[in-house]
């Protein structure tokens, strides 16, 4: 582990080696997000199949914090209904962003991962990068009826 | 060698026990003692606004205001064929020049040239005419190295074109523009010249009579001075010829309910109370930089970036973002496969202080197929160990993400 926290060894593995790092052709549900400040850019697919996320993927270019918590994310909810990610979301959000949250649908494995960017607390300057996978992720899912091909 | 290190309490401050690298002047610049206690000095026992009261107070105030214009008109070297406006920053400086020469000297169809080395200050008000009036903006365009192609600018004028939009010095690659080169072409075609001296101002020589552009927008932050404070010049002809950018109090020759008419000169442009301890402090910036010489410092600043370019040479991950030929005291860089925000983060572990991103040049970085860079810049306070603490910390970049 490094000296600096946040650069711990399972951040610098997802940031090499991003899991899901795709485009889907064809998905329920997709949207873009951006950070104003570095110009870091991020587009997640997810296909929705009775309520729950079947396929996440992502592609996009950023720090080693964004790549890796987009990597993660797609890993953690994968499988999780539509419902449930939008509660792991917000409270991932709220974790990195030094507020009260519960992670209370995790199995410890998940909850593990996730903590890892509790170190973010300590530099708030970086927890858009953490954060905005999660949250473009939460505005596809908030896209009803979302159903046409994607762009690739 | 220029020692002032110990003028800025700045550095006086650990950084998570380190001393402080500051290496973020093109972002903004820190403050020697004299500014600081000027600013304390007026505040406690000088304070009043300026141009209203006709006490002592406010009189002795409104002097000390103008004297500051006049030291600048000093600093600028512009003589009697131009002024002195006083603005919130830089960025405010270029969106007045683009909204009143736009408003009255633009219309559709019309053309504006840019670079593609602009701040997006030098874009944005330009930009917003685009949108509002229909027309165009053409680009001069850099080359690989960020070298300003101004051989192709006579190829993009045409008979619309109404003004042309340059840096002095890129923020990013730092480029320095041949102001005086773009400024023969415009005059065969009687095109007014805008430039961005934003970090011109504090890192090179800055003569409004050898530049010959009619506006130079700069700000007191960057050079040592407070924030809150934008500077520009304007020639007299476009000053008189302008409306007023902003209405309200202290701008006005005379009101009734059927008509205003606005006050003559600058002051048709300073709406509202100014930032009056900043315009008052900024006189001891100035007198900071004239005491070194400015001379001094370019040619200081010129010898630690090529001793920087020399030391990050040597390291085969460091790809610099731009070469130009002509460069002022800023470069950018990154790390193989390192973000530009990674690498700040871990800087600043070590005391280092630089700006990761794309410093508000999305057009250049795109242009330089990069997506952020580092980069580094120069005051008159750094030296050359700042540059070996900088050198041992891209190392340490580099073990982190082995």
């Amino acid at each position: 582990m490094s000296e600096i926290g946040i650069y711990q060894q399972t951040i610098l593995e997802h940031s090499k080696n991003p899991l899901n790092f795709k485009s889907l052709k064809t998905c329920t549900h997709q949207a873009n997000g951006n950070n104003p400040l570095c110009g870091d850019k991020v587009e997640i697919f997810t296909n929705i199949k009775n309520d729950i996320n079947d396929e996440i993927c992502f592609q996009g270019a950023g720090c080693a914090i964004s790549i890796a918590s987009a990597s993660i994310l797609t890993k953690v909810l994968n499988k999780k209904s539509v419902q449930d990610s939008k509660n792991i979301l917000e409270n991932f959000i709220k974790m990195v962003e030094n507020k009260e949250f519960n992670f209370d649908l995790l199995n410890n494995e998940e909850k593990t991962l996730l903590m890892t960017f509790s170190e973010l607390q300590k530099f708030p300057m970086r927890s858009k990068c953490a954060t905005m996978s999660w949250s473009t992720f939460n505005a596809a899912l908030n896209r009803d009826n979302y159903n046409t091909e994607a762009k690739v | 060698m220029i020692d002032v290190k110990d003028q800025f309490p700045i550095f006086e401050k650990k950084i998570k026990g380190k001393n402080l690298t500051y290496l973020d002047s093109a972002n903004s610049s820190q403050k020697p003692k004299s500014v600081i206690d000027k600013m304390n000095e007026f505040y406690s026992y000088e304070f009043a606004n300026v141009g209203r009261g006709i006490y002592q107070l406010a009189s002795n105030a409104s002097e000390k205001y103008e004297e500051t214009r006049q030291e600048l008109k000093k600093f600028i070297n512009c003589k009697d064929d131009g002024e002195i406006v006083f603005t919130k920053n830089s960025t405010e400086s270029l969106n007045l020049i683009a909204h009143c020469f736009g408003e009255k000297f633009i219309n559709e169809g019309d053309e504006i040239i840019s670079t593609e080395l602009e701040h997006h200050a030098n874009y944005v008000p330009w930009h917003f005419i685009r949108k509002k009036k229909k027309v165009v903006i053409k680009f001069i365009p850099v080359d690989d190295d960020g070298n300003l192609l101004i051989d192709k600018l006579p190829e993009l004028i045409t008979d619309k074109t109404k003004i042309i939009a340059v840096t002095h010095m890129s923020n990013v690659t730092g480029t320095i523009v041949d102001i005086k080169k773009i400024k023969e072409i415009a005059d065969k075609h009687n095109i007014p010249v805008c430039v961005d001296g934003t970090q011109g101002a504090a890192h090179l020589k800055t003569d409004m009579q050898e530049l010959g552009c009619d506006f130079y927008a700069f700000s007191a932050h960057k050079m040592y001075g407070p924030t809150g404070l934008g500077l520009l010049y304007v020639k007299y002809k476009w000053l008189e010829s302008f409306d007023p950018f902003i209405g309200g109090g202290g701008m006005i020759d005379f009101v009734s309910k059927d008509d205003v008419a606005y006050a003559k000169g600058v002051w048709k442009f300073e709406a509202g109370t100014m930032p009056t301890a900043e315009v008052v402090a900024l006189k001891e910036s100035i007198n900071f930089i004239n005491q070194i010489g400015k001379e001094k410092i370019c040619k200081y600043e010129d010898q630690l970036k090529d001793f920087a370019l020399e030391t990050l040479r040597k390291n085969n991950a460091v790809e610099f973002v731009g070469s130009p030929k002509e460069q002022g005291s800023v470069f950018s860089f990154n790390i193989k496969n390192i973000h530009s925000h990674d690498v700040s983060t871990i800087f600043d572990q070590e005391g280092v202080a630089v700006r990761g991103g794309h410093h508000c040049c999305q057009i250049l970085h795109d242009r330089l197929n990069a997506n952020s860079s580092v980069r580094v810049s120069f005051g008159v306070y750094n030296n050359k160990d700042d540059i070996l603490v900088l050198d041992e910390a891209i190392k340490k970049c580099q073990k982190i993400f082995g």
